[in-house]
């Protein structure tokens, strides 16, 4: 090592998390290209492509919210094992988030309706009373948990998969009701991009202010169930 | 060290060859060069160590050059110090030499003199006194002085006499202040919520309490920061509020306007067998006044308020100041402040200066200190942080410019609501008190000066250089972890941690001219039982750890092991994360320090001996585990 490291190099090492974030916009391209596309084979409404929308725009939204998370594990691994650690963590994460969408899925599927604003607007009324809970406010704690990671072996995954998983549980406690307002909503762009941004608000701030985020789940309640007035 | 000369004053003997030029420019600017030479007394050292010094020059500035009831408001400041002549008994030596000039904090503004402080450096130079040569610029414009603003000088507790004015006001405005309502933001019990307040653990609870409503309490009670770089300001600012709160009920008891908060400083090597005991007038049973004195309180350990001595070395050390960046990272070495938390992410390990000395002290001070919930409860707890707060000041003060504030608007926008001494809510933020003096509260410590001697450093030669780019900070690689969780009983414990060579950015260590920086992180540690451990490493097969002072890592104070283990409903579960820099013991085993196995050995801190027989007797508490310990290595 003659000469000092590039400095993108540099920057990469400080930002182990890039291609999880990357992943993330690969999803969000994927999302608003098929929301573009006019009519195509998605809108069919099995079982298999509902819950394959919802792992899509988990890995689109949630994805950003754990960057520090995914970089912690990465930081606390062994170097050459760095990105098998942040994919451990990913598998992990995304095992409740899987789970609650196979259920989701299962329901929309068994009910036979697809989603619609009337729907969205349940969706969102709920996520602004759930989102005053002081249950959810607890478990929203969780997602900046850390965790012993054994250096090496069969542990390691172990525990990077266990680390990912305990944070999903928390961000799942936390968010579900704003996911499941964007699923209610066939994960209409807006609804999605409206729920990122109160779970933004919540999570990178010290002290968010609960009733406002409380309050615009709850306009955008009003905006949907007007629009199902204004369509049925 | 640090040494002044005043040369408008009591040293202007040692100024030579001073003169100075003034050139009147557009627009109202004056531009003046004061050029001269000090005779300083700095005496180098023999061989490659450096031998640095911190020297303030009080220049004078022309006289009459600034007009009445004027200032020159400074815009430009170039101060060009070097060190111009040396002598050894007439002979001229070699001399390797490095110095930075700062002015004061911010844009100064100049009556009559002018303070520039220099850092010198020497090596190879036994023996022989220097001279600084200064060629300094200032230019500004001429603007009215503002008015006079009184600046509280907080004083050294062991210095003043046992019920000093100072001491008494405090004790009367406290008995003043416990007859206020719960929901009184000037009551004594307010104050002390704010810090942390648990209804149920309150030992002043009564029925009779009126609690102010939910709202305020969330917004207002329970709020100290910690475990985070918002440590510092937000404690500067819960002892300000509190300084003007107690100032003006000192006032309204008809005692003096300039009352200030004193500070504990234990730490002080010039006064050791009386810095660590508790001072006399916290353990008196009753002022001079004739009243039960509210500055004592029982509940803490006995040996505390027997007045003996209730701290060792390490838990005072101040090696704290040798960290270098305020905010820590999120894994490897801790920062002085705390770790950097930007948009409220995970936070990394306990900051340095959090841990020791103001963990450690407030676990040996114990009782109501030794808990988040009731530590502000006890008088003592604010002098113990005027001087974890006055700290601050000596670590930006001890390297200017290197030494600095973070500077995103992650940490100097972030606000915090209190209410002032009118009972008005204010909010400050971290930019705002970042200096002492020019925040709202104005004051300043009698002693800011730098406790360390000249030499200290992990890497002397490393600190004389300007403060890194972000860009081209250090990244430090973890090269060994432990398997598995570590109980720690009243035995103690002890773990090999397995080090692997580094493959990643802790190569550029080897490629660096400084030795590799290696920090040792304690992560996870949960329990619910605040027991102080000692770490040590490489401790020798069969030795007993006490027998190496030399392999000592540091303190393991435990102070907020139960909240940080799921005991406080605004932190995450995760326990604590305590990071050590061991480079200098590494640096010091050199043949010794085995590449690849680092022993550590946990050691139970016992208090005295009468304690320790009662902790003996009494049955075992459950063990405090730790989730994992690990090495970093960076450059």
């Amino acid at each position: 090592m003659g000469t000092r490291t590039a400095a993108w190099r540099r920057a990469l090492w400080r930002r182990p998390e890039w291609w999880t974030l990357g992943l993330s916009g690969l999803a969000w391209t994927a999302l608003v290209a098929r929301e573009l596309r006019p009519h195509a084979a998605h809108h069919g409404n099995g079982l298999l492509a509902s819950w394959l929308h919802w792992e899509l725009m988990i890995v689109a939204m949630m994805l950003p919210f754990v960057a520090d998370a995914v970089r912690l594990t990465a930081q606390k691994s062994l170097w050459p094992r760095r990105d098998r650690a942040i994919a451990g963590f990913l598998v992990g994460y995304l095992g409740p988030w899987t789970a609650a969408g196979l259920a989701v899925s299962a329901a929309l599927a068994l009910s036979g309706s697809p989603a619609s604003p009337l729907a969205a607007a349940a969706g969102f009324a709920l996520a602004a009373v759930w989102q005053l809970v002081p249950t959810r406010r607890r478990a929203a704690r969780g997602c900046r948990l850390t965790m012993p990671l054994a250096p090496r072996g069969w542990r390691a995954d172990r525990d990077c998969v266990r680390y990912g998983w305990r944070i999903g549980v928390a961000c799942l406690t936390s968010c579900w009701a704003l996911m499941l307002a964007c699923a209610l909503s066939g994960h209409h762009l807006l609804a999605m991009a409206l729920c990122a941004a109160i779970g933004a608000a919540d999570r990178f701030q010290r002290r968010a202010d609960q009733r406002l985020l409380s309050a615009t789940a709850g306009a955008a309640a009003g905006v949907c169930f007007a629009a199902a007035l204004l369509v049925g | 060290m640090a040494i002044t000369y005043d040369l408008t004053g009591p040293d202007k003997d040692r100024l030579n060859s001073w003169h100075w030029l003034h050139f009147p420019g557009a627009d109202d600017a004056h531009l003046y060069t004061l050029t001269g030479v000090v005779r300083v007394e700095f005496r180098g050292t023999s061989g490659d160590d450096w031998r640095r010094e911190e020297i303030t020059l009080i220049l004078p500035f022309p006289e009459g050059a600034v007009p009445d009831g004027q200032v020159l408001q400074v815009d430009y400041f170039t101060p060009s110090v070097h060190l111009s002549s040396v002598f050894n008994d007439n002979q001229a030596v070699n001399a390797g030499w490095a110095v930075n000039a700062f002015s004061g904090p911010g844009r100064p503004q100049i009556r009559s003199s002018l303070t520039v402080r220099v850092q010198a450096a020497v090596r190879d130079a036994e023996g022989v006194v220097f001279s600084l040569g200064f060629d300094v610029a200032v230019a500004g414009r001429f603007v009215d002085a503002p008015e006079e603003v009184h600046v509280r000088v907080r004083r050294d507790v062991w210095k003043l006499p046992e019920w000093d004015p100072v001491l008494l006001w405090y004790a009367r405005a406290i008995a003043e202040m416990k007859t206020r309502p719960l929901d009184d933001p000037t009551s004594w019990r307010y104050q002390a919520a704010i810090h942390d307040y648990v209804r149920a653990a309150d030992p002043l609870r009564s029925d009779s309490d009126s609690l102010p409503s939910a709202t305020e309490q969330s917004r207002f009670w329970a709020q100290c920061q910690h475990f985070s770089w918002f440590f510092l300001p937000w404690h500067r600012i819960y002892l300000g509020y509190f300084e003007q709160i107690v100032s003006q009920t000192i006032q309204q008891l008809g005692g003096p306007s300039d009352w200030a908060l004193p500070y504990w400083n234990y730490s002080d090597d010039g006064n050791p067998s009386q810095a660590r005991r508790l001072p006399p007038a916290f353990r008196a049973a009753q002022t001079p006044d004739g009243e039960d004195n509210p500055l004592r309180v029982d509940d803490r350990r006995a040996a505390a308020n027997a007045g003996q001595v209730i701290a060792q070395d390490l838990h005072v050390d101040l090696s704290c100041l040798l960290e270098p960046t305020f905010g820590g990272a999120a894994a490897g070495p801790a920062g002085f402040g705390g770790p950097a938390v930007r948009n409220h992410n995970i936070p990394g390990p306990v900051g340095a200066l959090e841990r020791t000395p103001h963990g450690d002290m407030h676990v040996r001070v114990g009782g109501w200190m030794s808990r988040f919930n009731t530590a502000a409860l006890d008088p003592i707890f604010w002098l113990h942080h005027a001087n974890i707060d006055r700290q601050w000041t000596v670590w930006k003060k001890r390297r200017p410019g290197q030494h600095v504030d973070p500077t995103g608007a992650g940490w100097l926008s972030e606000p915090f609501d209190f209410h002032n001494a009118s009972g008005a809510i204010r909010t400050l933020t971290s930019a705002e008190v970042a200096d002492s003096e020019a925040s709202p509260f104005a004051y300043r410590y009698e002693d800011e000066s730098d406790p360390l001697p000249a030499e200290e450093g992990p890497g002397a030669l490393e600190s004389l250089t300007m403060s890194r780019p972000p860009s081209d900070e250090p990244v430090p690689e973890m090269v060994g972890a432990t398997e598995a969780p570590i109980r720690l009983g009243r035995q103690g414990a002890s773990a090999r941690v397995p080090l692997s060579a580094p493959r990643g950015p802790g190569l550029e260590a080897l490629a660096a001219p400084t030795p590799p920086r290696i920090h040792l992180n304690i992560e996870n540690i949960r329990g619910s039982h605040t027991t102080p451990y000692r770490v040590y490493v490489n401790v020798p097969e069969g030795d007993a750890p006490e027998d190496h002072p030399e392999l000592l890592a540091g303190s393991l104070p435990m102070f907020g092991l139960h909240e940080a283990s799921g005991g406080d409903p605004e932190h995450a579960p995760s326990g604590l994360t305590y990071a050590f820099d061991v480079t200098a013991i590494a640096r010091r085993l050199g043949e010794a320090w085995n590449p690849n196995e680092l022993r550590v050995t946990f050691v139970r801190d016992a208090f005295d001996d009468e304690e320790e027989r009662a902790a003996l007797e009494a049955p075992e508490p459950p063990p405090i585990e730790v989730g994992r310990v690990s090495v970093y290595q960076s450059r």
